[in-house]
């Protein structure tokens, strides 16, 4: 039976084993799952280590950066990484083993190999970026063609971010009084939560894309930390498919995410972001003066054109003139050549009808005349013939009754009557003193 | 043409485009030069604005009155 150990005792034998055998220092290469810079500047650390397929873990460690230490490795780590040492990171680190009879295992970090980080997310990178190629849809963002107007501006950023700031001064301030309306979709733009808080901004923007010409991601400027958190399939997909252009100004100096690949436009500051906006609509301003300039002047030549054309014709016209005007005077004098032997021509055939109306009238005035003339003979012997006067003469008599009115019957007068009888020379007054009416014969020599 | 409240500066640029390349070319009967520089001129004026001022500001506040 061996001696009883107490715990303290155990430990120490544990320490004493490990110093005398892992008593070197060893670069190892795991992921880190916490980080955390406690108040003392030193820095806490564990390390894991999955199975091949990525889920379970099959070691743990903590690990610790005493503060000298870290005050020297971690700014030349961010320098090269563009990381802040944080969870999620996969390191290669120098370490020694420790071992504490309190505290248990732990390793002391004594470097650190960013180009192992930098390999890392590299390779993730280009994991994301070959999967985007096999989707189809790595370039659609970059191809989508930029609108002319870009000016109502979607901004993806953390709302009291300085690069925010910048962004919207640089804009408002902008020397040209070039317009534009900036909405700002606020979003986390480091740490864990980057993925879901931006891809929930993209798809706010995304169900009103029609309001906007274009999307700006960006953050603030200052330190440059967690670019890693921006590589991520998810939220690269989701600015590839976006159906408005994506200007990226998340970046790092150095690196670029595997948004800046898929973005259309990648920039590295929120005031780049600002000044390749203005830029852009400088050129549209400048391409609205240039189609003026060539309006006008085209205008110009137009007028100018049609002002010569204008000229050559006004030296043409007094020929052209004297031309017509000849040929006028020609046209007029024969017209009045022609007008005046007209009348002439006129009044003659007028003459000649005239004249033959005479002779027509006349001719029928003087048959009518004869007409008359031997009517009038013909009445004339007739009358002649009825005169009374001749018929006196011959022997007839007229006898008139006391009234003066011509007897013409033996009946209409009463013996004793006073009759007067006209003879051709003289008038006899008589008495009736027998009236033989028609039917007895008359024996005048009683 | 299209009303100003229609018209989209894409359209209106176009436009614009249009009637530079026709008047350089000659295209423009004189009679029609009035008229169409007349329109090139709004059409300039539109675009400027819609860079310059902020007419879709304007447009806004108006909308929520």
């Amino acid at each position: 039976m061996s001696e009883t150990l107490s715990l303290f005792e155990l430990n120490h034998l544990v320490r004493a084993t490990l110093e005398q055998t892992l008593d070197g220092e060893y670069w190892l290469h795991a992921e880190l799952s916490e980080a955390r810079l406690a108040s003392n500047g030193h820095f806490y650390v564990e390390f894991v280590e999955k199975d091949a397929a990525g889920r379970a873990l099959v070691a743990r460690a903590r690990g610790t950066m005493w503060a000298r230490t870290y005050h020297l490795l971690s700014p030349l780590f961010e320098r090269a990484t563009g990381e802040r040492l944080r969870a999620g990171l996969k390191v290669r680190v120098l370490v020694t083993v420790e071992f504490h009879e309190l505290y248990g295992h732990s390793l002391n970090i004594i470097n650190i190999d960013p180009s192992y980080t930098m390999g890392d997310m590299a390779r993730r990178r280009h994991e994301i970026l070959a999967q985007l190629q096999a989707d189809g849809i790595l370039e659609d963002n970059r191809q989508l063609p930029l609108p002319r107007l870009m000016q109502r501006v979607a901004v993806v950023s953390s709302a009291g971010a300085a690069g925010y700031g910048d962004f919207c001064n640089q804009l408002e301030k902008n020397a040209y009084g070039l317009y534009f309306r900036v909405s700002l979709f606020p979003a986390v733009m480091q740490g864990a939560n980057v993925e879901t808080s931006v891809l929930a901004a993209l798809e706010t923007i995304m169900s009103r894309a029609e309001d906007f010409d274009c999307v700006v991601i960006i953050r603030g400027g200052g330190a440059t930390s967690d670019l890693s958190d921006f590589d991520t399939y998810a939220l690269a997909a989701a600015v590839a498919q976006m159906p408005l252009p994506v200007i990226v100004g998340i970046g790092h100096e150095r690196d670029e995410t595997v948004l800046d690949v898929v973005a259309h436009t990648r920039v590295k500051t929120p005031t780049a972001a600002a000044a390749f906006l203005i830029d852009h609509q400088l050129e549209q301003l400048t391409a609205v003066q240039d189609l003026q300039t060539r309006i006008n002047e085209a205008s110009a030549t137009l007028i100018q054109a049609q002002r010569q054309r204008l000229d050559h014709m006004t030296s043409l016209l007094p020929r052209a003139m004297a031309l017509v005007s000849e040929r006028q005077m020609r046209r007029l004098e024969s017209l009045s050549a022609r007008l005046a032997a007209a009348p002439q021509r006129q009044l003659m055939a007028a003459n000649h009808g005239q004249e033959r109306l005479w002779q027509d009238m006349t001719q029928a005035v003087r048959l009518r005349f004869q007409r008359e003339h031997s009517t009038l003979q013909l009445l004339a012997q007739r009358m002649k013939a009825l005169d009374p006067a001749l018929l006196l003469r011959r022997g007839y008599s007229l006898t008139f009754n006391a009234d003066g009115r011509l007897i013409r019957s033996a009946d209409d007068v009463a013996p004793g009557t006073v009759i007067t009888t006209r003879l051709a020379t003289g008038t006899l007054q008589s008495t009736v003193n027998k009236a033989i009416p028609a039917d007895e014969p008359l024996d005048t020599r009683q | 043409m299209e009303t100003t409240e229609q018209l989209t500066y894409e359209a209106a640029m176009k436009r614009l485009e249009t009637l530079a390349r026709e008047m350089e070319a000659g295209e423009v009967p004189i009679d029609l030069l009035a008229a169409k520089l007349k329109e090139a001129q709004q059409l300039l004026a539109f675009c400027k604005d819609k860079l310059t001022r902020a007419e879709a500001e304007v447009q806004k506040l108006l909308e929520n009155q």
